[in-house]
């Protein structure tokens, strides 16, 4: 194969490949839309499907040769593929957002998908209250399928030709393996979702029917809902969020299937296996409930005491459920966006704050640093300081438990502590450019964390008249954060590497 | 069949921890305001 | 009776009042809890009822809120909200809560009195014709690629495995 753009062809041809996947994912809207009779609606994923399986079929043919080759490729020609996976699809999705006039700039129509893959659930969308069910089935089904992960979806179809399938795998942001063989890991992850697709559905949508909602809207709503709650998404097909249901057990129910989601697929596939201890020996699951219960019990105590609420079923209703939205990085709200600037006081925002960069836990749809990681770099200290107290000379090995009992060894925590920096920093200077725009620095913490998490919540700031400039930040934050900076850093570098051979021959 | 109830015992178990946390944040509440 | 009699006194005496914007409300929240206020808006979706009594949900442009009334005062609302309409616009004279007790701590209305002053319409999707067109054409490009690619493809395949 000839050398010289041998990287960008099997990049592109991998690329081309999932791609040509997501192109036929349009075809459930336009099933959505015909239902309805919606032809407009129909249309426009009709040509969204068309354009994507032609650019992906030509991305497949320049990278043709790559069937050729013998063996698995470069690590980074996996990381790189998943990265530039999620940038083709981006700009392909947003496709029937722009055609559906709700949306100011094709940038807005980006960002809205990027928040949607992301499973963050910001949006720049105009008029939420009258958009299609067709457009609002696809807000849906991009946040299920972004929870997931668009290369998990492929590699779960397709991989008698990704047979390097883990390095995709990795670039995506996962490393968990269920089963001996990526496929299998990926068939699984897809399996454990779609049962609880089923049980969730059904169960919200008799929930919605029972709050009011006539049967047709009440399955749709329990369908979006059950999505955004499991991907630990956060949109949901109304404008009010979760306050349009006014039902308690409604929010009950969604914020069961979004705490399950935030949890990691390995614990999923060990709970069916019948290995149930796990629960309580999993270093994400503790970490969690520790730190859910410190973040709920500190908002409830700043709330209460600033006599915002003072009912108990309230403090449940509009501090608990915002806390945990915000900690498993889900996003729905049950409180408008502005009163947590009015409301919430420096300790709530606070809380909040910290609660979405910790996030969920790894290998989850969750967003955020991660329990693992937060766990890892906690218990690393503590040893540390141990150590250092203590005075001894012995090497005392450090483990901890997930999913199986491992070592916490520096390479471990070096590992951990290198992207919680990584996003401690895009948090940082997203802080500062916010600000820099004039904006509050308690609301630019809240607004930049709920982006960098993946989280969903908004203050206030997240708007389509806001700066251009923010909204690039904003999107890019989602980005990287979902796929946890490795795999984009692998596209720039590969790209870099590109530019410069190309710039030496010319 | 063995394998399905012990799947589906999994999904309960997951499904009754959950429920248990959210009651953890009522005690939560409860100490609270006392 | 009485509650209908209140409702229209505090209707006329208020007509002459500001209609605030729901996103005026939120801001406002400490200040106009309590407070009888007008809001006007659009009702989407459809009334969801509770016994007696029911919830509508409001859309004035420039949020949406929760409006809590009795079932009798939904029965004349005919058009909701949604892609294909555009809802009855109506007149809500309510008390507003910043945090409602009854609805476990959420901002709401709960009305005295609706009053519809603009009824709802169809909203217009047209099929623009070049969409149609181009939609058809781009189509059948991929149809036809997607067949090419089995195609050659499959023979690729074989070359591959007899080599």
């Amino acid at each position: 194969m000839n050398n010289q753009f041998k990287g960008l062809k099997i990049v592109l041809y991998y690329t081309g490949y999932i791609t040509l996947g997501f192109s036929i994912l349009n075809l459930l809207p336009v099933a959505v839309a015909l239902l309805y009779s919606d032809f407009s609606s129909a249309l426009d994923f009709i040509l969204t499907f068309s354009i994507s399986a032609i650019l992906a079929i030509s991305m497949m043919t320049y990278g043709s040769e790559t069937r050729t080759l013998k063996g698995s490729i470069n690590l980074r020609y996996g990381l790189t593929v998943a990265s530039l996976t999620w940038v083709v699809l981006t700009m392909l999705a947003a496709i029937p957002y722009m055609l559906s006039g709700h949306m100011i700039s094709y940038l807005d129509a980006c960002f809205d998908v990027m928040s949607g893959f992301t499973t963050t659930g910001v949006f720049l969308l105009q008029d939420l209250d009258h958009i299609s069910q067709a457009l609002n089935f696809w807000r849906h089904l991009l946040t299920f399928v972004g929870g997931q992960g668009m290369v998990v979806l492929a590699l779960s179809f397709f991989v008698k030709e990704m047979g390097s399938g883990y390095k995709f795998y990795v670039g995506e942001g996962k490393d968990i393996v269920l089963v001996p063989n990526v496929k299998g890991t990926t068939q699984w992850i897809w399996k454990i979702s779609m049962v609880y697709l089923a049980i969730g559905t059904l169960i919200l949508w008799i929930s919605a029917m029972g709050l009011g909602l006539s049967p047709l809207p009440a399955f749709f709503h329990a369908l979006y809902v059950f999505e955004a709650a499991w991907s630990t998404g956060g949109f949901a097909p109304n404008l009010q969020n979760i306050m349009y249901y006014h039902d308690f057990g409604f929010e009950l129910i969604g914020m069961v299937f979004f705490i399950i989601g935030s949890f990691n697929f390995g614990l999923h596939f060990a709970l069916i296996q019948g290995k149930k201890k796990e629960f309580f020996k999993n270093i994400e699951v503790i970490s969690f409930t520790i730190t859910s219960l410190l973040g709920t019990a500190l908002a409830v105590f700043a709330l209460k005491n600033a006599g915002v609420y003072s009912d108990g079923i309230a403090l449940y209703r509009r501090v608990v459920y915002n806390v945990l939205s915000a900690h498993t990085t889900t996003g729905f709200g049950s409180i408008y966006a502005r009163q947590f600037a009015l409301e919430w006081g420096g300790l709530g925002i606070t809380v909040m704050v910290i609660a979405m960069l910790i996030g969920g836990s790894a290998c989850s749809t969750a967003g955020g640093i991660k329990g693992l990681r937060v766990g890892i770099i906690f218990k690393g200290i503590v040893s540390d300081i141990k150590k250092l107290v203590s005075g001894e000379n012995s090497v005392k090995v450090v483990k901890y438990h997930h999913i199986k009992d491992l070592i916490l060894d520096d390479a471990v925590f070096r590992s951990s502590a290198a992207v919680a920096i990584l996003y401690l920093v895009m948090f940082a200077g997203g802080v500062i450019i916010t600000t820099a725009y004039g904006y509050p620095l308690a609301e630019s913490a809240f607004e930049v964390a709920s982006v960098s998490g993946n989280v969903g919540l908004s203050i206030g700031i997240i708007s389509a008249q806001m700066p251009t400039l923010m909204k690039w930040y904003y999107m890019m934050a989602m980005y990287l954060g979902r796929l946890e900076f490795i795999s984009v850093l692998a596209l720039i570098g590969l790209m870099f590497k590109g530019a410069k051979q190309w710039l030496r021959r010319y | 069949m063995k394998r399905v109830l012990i799947e589906l015992k999994g999904f309960m178990i997951e499904i009754l921890f959950t429920l248990g946390l959210m009651v953890l944040y009522v005690l939560v509440i409860w100490i609270l305001t006392l | 009776m009485v509650k209908t009699l209140l409702g229209l006194i505090l209707s006329i005496t208020l007509t002459n009042s500001p209609v605030n914007t729901i996103n005026y409300l939120i801001e406002h929240s400490l200040t106009r809890d309590q407070q009888t206020v007008i809001i006007e808006g659009e009702v989407l979706g459809e009334v969801l009822e509770r016994g007696d009594n029911a919830w509508i949900n409001v859309n004035d442009g420039t949020n949406a809120i929760g409006v809590y009334l009795r079932l009798d005062q939904t029965t004349e609302l005919k058009v909701f909200g949604d892609y294909f309409n555009i809802g009855d616009k109506i007149r809500v004279v309510g008390v507003f809560e910043r945090s409602c007790i009854e609805h476990g701590g959420e901002m709401d209305i709960h009305a005295t009195s609706i009053q519809i002053i603009e009824p709802g319409r169809p909203i217009d999707h047209p099929v623009s014709s070049w969409k149609f067109v181009i939609s058809i054409i781009l189509m059948s490009i991929a149809l036809f690629a997607l067949y090419l690619k089995r195609h050659y493809f499959k023979k690729a395949e074989i070359k591959n495995e007899v080599n």
